[in-house]
């Protein structure tokens, strides 16, 4: 213990930023990309480019999700699940996907088509690729490890992150008066400075983020009120809480189902005016058949989807839910729902994005300051410790080498043939290739040169990514402004805009590098 | 437009807490700032800062308690690069945010 709360407190605060905060880094970084999943999935799909939005999208979701479950019933009559997402601001085109069968109690596979809503015809030549879903998976799932494990890992990186910010805003007695202060090439002083700036900017943000971020994941690590309270544990209790994700398993005695414009011309009589998000049908074909339609939340602070169960053999409404929510689930619900940022329009989603880099800053200056901070307190002739270089090496394999595999990941969407076995797959085994080969670089030397060196090499890629578009697609930045795609224009801006933030630190690390070299001429000429 | 209000009123307020700073007045207007004037403007700040979360909440309930928490991080974002990089700039803000925030409540009222 420290002689004084203060101390106790800033010493809290540097140890529980420093030993997550590579990781934290990570899911802060695929968190702020994940608020734009949708459209970066819409980037990496070249084939869903030209689909127009359409103007009537609710009036015409009747027609579509009738001619959807069609189709479906044409080309997978045995599958076990029919998956109908319906257009929306975001995603243009209309998800038809169905899971086949699967063997020996093993769930089958997912088959995925997409139609243009326009024209209600397949999309050809979609390319295998997880697109934006890759980031939002590995903010919390992380990759190449067991997913309990690796919620358990972020759930503890998260509740470290509420003690960093907790004990940080107690240690900053000068929190509001400092508020708007950078002081620019003063040293330790400029991190010190980027990083109280960049916490208190986003404070409320960042509170909400992580505490939120641990309620998403709260029956993980609490599951004991729902064990005492129910027989069959954690299983239990969701199968009470929404109990329309629940059916019965198919009983494999085949009966003909309802049509399917009969079925949906049912639904619209009862509940004219919903917009409906998507519709799932289980079971198709057999006695246990049902069919479920999903509400679309909009900009309501509510997660879960209102959903309205019918049987797809007799037409008769089995069960609604969350149509009406209880006080407790509200609360929850809405924490969930502010944590996804799902119901931001563009505006609030540019918002929650900058604050999300506010995030990834806040990150990076704390890890930056402790490194230079010792190295500032060493004396010349002192040899940097194995804590230090490995925190140095840690800082650059993260900071810049993180930016360096996610364009990684989208030259390889780009680059990779479409008829590539496991496509998907490959484009996330190259982003952790490049990220390794950054970080061999890193442990290899971490000094200002080698920042220099990432900086440039970030530069040259996220420049070239909107050439490299332009070259493998039927577009370019100035056909997406002319015809005024603003989602396409937006990422190849933002490629550039990227490029110029690491344009600029390179330049700034030049300079710093140049100060180095004569500081330590001038050093060696006063010895001698 | 209503949402603009809020953060013109957001910004506006922070301007104003960001002024009463002897620091900041004196790299923006070279003086420091006198008691009568920072009480004043202390007053304004809080009074604005009210104002935005109010009408961002009528506005749009929730939703727009979210948006206003936005509106605090970018207006601080603003105001920490201009008073860094230059400060002189924010004089003209003295100007310029009252007629904004007058032709914004004119446009709404129309």
């Amino acid at each position: 213990m420290k002689e004084n709360f203060f101390r106790s407190m800033t010493w809290l605060h540097t140890w529980t930023g420093l030993l997550v905060c590579w990781l934290l880094f990570l899911i802060f970084f695929a968190g702020t990309l994940s608020f734009f999943r949708h459209e970066i999935t819409l980037w990496a799909q070249p084939a869903a480019h030209d689909v127009q939005p359409q103007l009537n999208r609710v009036a015409a979701q009747r027609q579509q999700i009738s001619t959807a479950l069609e189709h479906l019933a044409m080309k997978a009559p045995e599958a076990e699940t029919w998956w109908v997402g319906l257009p929306n601001e975001r995603n243009h085109t209309m998800a038809v996907s169905y899971r086949e069968k699967g063997d020996d109690g093993v769930r089958g596979k997912w088959q995925d088509n997409y139609m243009d809503p326009n024209s209600q015809s397949i999309l050809a030549e979609y390319r295998d690729t997880k697109g934006g879903h890759f980031f939002y998976r590995l903010h919390f799932d992380l990759h190449y490890m067991d997913r309990t494990v690796a919620r358990w890992i972020v759930s503890f990186a998260s509740l470290f992150m509420l003690i960093g910010l907790i004990s940080g805003v107690v240690i900053h007695k000068r929190i509001f008066k400092d508020m708007f202060q950078f002081r620019s090439a003063k040293g330790v002083r400029t991190w010190l400075d980027a990083h109280n700036l960049s916490s208190v900017l986003a404070l409320p943000f960042h509170i909400m983020i992580t505490y939120t971020g641990l309620v998403t994941l709260i029956f993980m690590l609490f599951p004991y009120p729902a064990m005492t309270q129910y027989e069959g544990g954690n299983r239990a209790f969701f199968a009470d809480l929404n109990s329309a994700r629940q059916h019965a398993d198919a009983t494999g005695k085949q009966v003909e189902m309802l049509p399917m414009k009969q079925l949906v011309d049912q639904f619209y009589t009862n509940w004219p005016n919903v917009d409906i998000k998507r519709v799932i049908l289980d079971h198709p074909f057999d006695e246990t058949a049902i069919v479920k339609f999903y509400a679309n939340t909009g900009t309501q602070v509510q997660d879960e989807m209102p959903v309205w169960v019918y049987s797809a053999v007799t037409g008769e409404l089995k069960t609604s839910a969350n149509t009406d929510l209880s006080p407790s689930e509200t609360l929850y619900d809405g924490m969930i729902a502010l944590h996804t940022g799902r119901l931001a329009l563009p505006g609030l989603r540019w918002l929650y994005f900058i604050c999300g880099i506010a995030g990834c800053v806040m990150i990076a200056s704390g890890a930056v300051m402790w490194a230079k901070r010792i190295r500032a307190r060493m004396k010349s002739n002192e040899q940097p410790g194995f804590g230090l270089k490995l925190v140095e090496a840690l800082n650059l394999a993260t900071l810049m080498g993180l930016p360096v595999a996610t364009t990684a990941f989208f030259y390889a969407n780009r680059l990779l043939p479409n008829d590539l076995s496991n496509r998907a797959d490959m484009e996330v085994h190259l982003f952790f290739v490049t990220w390794l080969c950054v970080t061999v670089f890193a442990i290899y030397r971490a000094g200002t040169k080698q920042w220099k060196q990432l900086a440039q090499l970030n530069v040259i890629l996220w420049l070239l990514l909107p050439i490299c578009n332009a070259l493998t697609t039927q577009g370019n930045l100035i056909s997406y402004l002319l015809e005024q795609q603003w989602i396409l224009a937006g990422f190849d801006l933002l490629c550039i805009l990227t490029a110029f933030g690491f344009f600029i630190q390179m330049n700034k690390l030049a300079t710093q590098e140049k100060a180095n070299v004569v500081g330590t001429f001038k050093l060696k000429e006063r010895n001698t | 437009m209503t949402q603009l209000l809020a953060f013109l009123l957001c910004f506006t307020s922070f301007s104003c807490f960001a002024l009463i700073k002897n620091s900041h007045c004196k790299a923006v207007f070279a003086k420091r700032v006198d008691a009568v004037l920072g009480r004043r403007m202390l007053m304004i700040a809080w009074c604005a800062l009210i104002a935005s979360v109010i009408i961002s909440l009528w506005d749009l309930a929730g939703y727009g308690g979210v948006l206003f928490c936005g509106y605090m991080a970018i207006s601080i974002i603003l105001l920490a690069l201009l008073l860094s990089y230059h400060p002189t700039k924010l004089r003209s803000l003295i100007y310029v945010l009252p007629t904004l925030i007058s032709t914004t409540c004119i446009g709404l009222l129309l």
